[in-house]
């Protein structure tokens, strides 16, 4: 038999060992961000004078509308980046291979720049006419689109390459032109790659920092930004709340997006 | 004749430094079957997408009722056609696969919805409109395929190996209700691409045989069957036997000739593929050889003799091979008959009008 095997005793060990692992590099830093956002004080190894106080004014205020702007932003550079990344996708498919690989190298490379080089070379390009956008929420969105467009591209990229040839052409076979081809085939058929794509390019979007801190207008304050600006002030356990509601935001995006998966 | 629904004229594809196809000709008739037979690599698939406007021709021009399609993409062809895989779209119902290709091309609410019903129930599956394809069997994949492919009532219908996906029995049963459905549209071609003989045989009116994206031989089953034209058709279809054979001296006319296998002298028929004198393969199928009476063989009993090699027992028929100095011979007899053994003289008679002469190339 090929691959390892191993007794009953071992595989016991290794899950716990895997369990134990994944507890603590994803469970124990969650575990604390909770704490944190419900602790009166933390002098000791617990937190003490528990208090929903944090997690109210998360909900309430500047911290609110941060949330409000993160949503916005994601979803609006959610849509432009499935567009954007599934028309390059779709597009280059059918073309030669020298071509489709500079047109990877262009969605690509912001995957390979961290986001503030990205912030800082954006900020650079647009901040004198005529292209003129610094200062506006446009600018914010335009710089979460060139920071998850990559992940779109590569799920439609993923997502085409798995799609057999038949169903387009068979279509195509039935008198639909193009255009319907797209529409009514390839386009559904690559929806679980889509939203794939849709739900790593928001939580992505949600979480970002290093680019929006270099560029956002102070009416448009994210709540990255804000949690940033509050643990900047000391005021950890409002930023950990923030933290907390910004994450149960995103899971609850994540879900709806999920249940619009189609099941196979 | 009328003029062709589909013509192919000298047609070439190429794939990069790869030669798909060599210059194919090839006509089909309103009403006609023909079923396009080969071995994987032959050339037969590309032939058909070159039909449907899949791949374009390298060279030549390919049209379809007198109008030159070669360049025309495929939603422009008025085909129907049906893949192995039956490709029915995953995320539509089957009544909306069936309708697809009707609201491709602008059909009324009302026409769709009277079409759709009328080709389900043609192919039996009235009652599965509102499944997905994902909920059906493999046959009633096929079917719904089937329907979605006629329902744009096309002049010509394309199936590429539609029923290599599924069981023996299902084959058997679906293969007659693509007769069933070929009489009930008699005006409708059908090209058929399998590399199954026995598929050719019963829904072909005419076979033609491709290998090396070349057609190595064409004509209606029976012909090609008794009367190949070549080694190559003869070997593929039937298995035929071809042994070594000379023609006898002065019987360079007629169409019963003396020719001697294995120093036997037996006649055989000659046809138009036949040599006229000299060395020519005789050509006879397995089933075409019966054990004759006695061990001795010559005279106008046509018979050749050998030595029982092996028997292999096949239900309905036995597997023979007997050995002829150096030829061997594949023999199918009956199964309910008594087993010659291994070793065993045996003598095979033949009506010469089941034996033909091919040319030793």
């Amino acid at each position: 038999m090929n691959g390892l095997s191993f007794s009953a005793g071992s595989r016991r060990w290794l899950a716990a060992l895997a369990g134990m692992l994944v507890l603590g590099v994803f469970g124990l830093p969650l575990l604390m961000l909770l704490l944190a956002s419900v602790a009166g004080r933390w002098n000791g190894v617990l937190p003490s004078h528990l208090t929903l106080e944090h997690l109210r004014g998360a909900l309430a205020g500047d911290e609110r509308l941060a949330l409000w702007h993160s949503l916005a932003t994601g979803a609006a550079a959610t849509a432009f980046a499935l567009i954007q990344g599934a028309w390059g996708a779709i597009a280059a498919r059918r073309a030669p291979a020298r071509v489709q690989r500079w047109v990877d190298a262009v969605f690509l490379v912001p995957i390979a720049i961290p986001s503030v080089s990205i912030g800082l070379a954006l900020l650079v390009a647009f901040s004198r006419p005529p292209l003129l956008l610094n200062g506006t929420v446009s600018f914010v969105i335009l710089t979460h689109v060139v920071l998850i467009t990559a992940y779109a591209y590569l799920n439609a990229k993923a997502g085409l390459a798995r799609l057999p040839p038949h169903f387009e052409e068979m279509a195509g076979s039935l008198g639909a032109p193009p255009h319907m081809v797209l529409v009514r085939v390839t386009l559904p058929l690559l929806l679980p790659h889509l939203l794939a794509a849709a739900a790593l390019g928001f939580a992505l979007s949600m979480g970002e920092l290093g680019a929006t801190i270099m560029l956002y207008p102070p009416r448009w304050v994210t709540a990255p930004v804000e949690v940033f600006a509050l643990t900047d002030r000391g005021l950890i356990f409002s930023g950990a709340a923030v933290s907390i509601v910004l994450l149960a935001c995103t899971f609850a995006a994540l879900l709806l997006l999920d249940r619009r998966r189609p099941r196979a | 004749m009328s003029d062709p629904q589909i013509s192919v004229r000298g047609v070439s594809v190429r794939f990069g430094s790869h030669v798909a196809l060599h210059d194919v000709d090839l006509d089909v008739s309103a009403g006609e079957v023909a079923v396009l037979l080969g071995r994987s690599g032959s050339g037969k698939t590309t032939l058909l997408r070159a039909v449907a406007g899949f791949t374009h021709p390298s060279e030549g021009r390919v049209y379809l009722d007198g109008r030159d399609v070669t360049l025309a993409p495929p939603h422009a062809r008025g085909l129907g056609m049906v893949v192995q895989n039956y490709a029915l779209f995953p995320h539509m119902r089957v009544a909306d696969n069936v309708a697809f290709g009707l609201q491709a091309r602008r059909r009324s609410r009302r026409e769709i919805d009277e079409t759709v019903p009328h080709f389900l129930e043609m192919v039996g599956m009235s009652a599965f409109a509102q499944r997905f394809p994902r909920e059906l069997s493999g046959g009633q994949q096929q079917r719904v395929a089937i329907a979605r492919a006629l329902a744009i009532r096309p002049h010509v219908l394309l199936l590429d190996e539609p029923l290599s996906a599924l069981d023996a029995p299902l084959r058997a049963e679906m293969l007659e209700e693509l007769r069933g459905l070929h009489a009930k549209l008699p005006e409708m071609s059908i090209v058929y691409v399998t590399h199954d003989q026995t598929e050719a045989i019963s829904l072909g009116h005419r076979i033609v045989l491709m290998r090396d994206g070349r057609i190595a031989a064409e004509g209606s089953p029976r012909s090609l069957h008794d009367e190949p034209p070549n080694r190559y058709a003869a070997e593929f279809f039937g298995q035929a036997n071809l042994l070594p054979a000379a023609i006898e001296p002065g019987d360079a006319h007629g169409r019963l000739v003396r020719v001697c296998v294995a120093r036997q002298v037996v006649r055989a028929t000659r046809t138009a593929a036949s040599p006229a004198a000299g060395n020519a393969l005789l050509c006879i199928r397995p089933h075409d050889l019966r054990a004759a009476a006695g061990g001795g063989h010559g005279g106008d009993d046509n018979r050749l003799s050998g030595r029982v090699h092996s028997v292999r027992w096949l239900g309905a028929t036995q597997r023979v091979m007997l050995g002829i100095d150096e030829v061997s011979i594949r023999v199918d007899l009956p199964g309910n008959v008594e087993a010659p053994r291994p070793g065993d003289p045996l003598s095979l008679s033949f009506d010469p009008e089941r034996a033909v002469l091919l040319a030793d190339t």
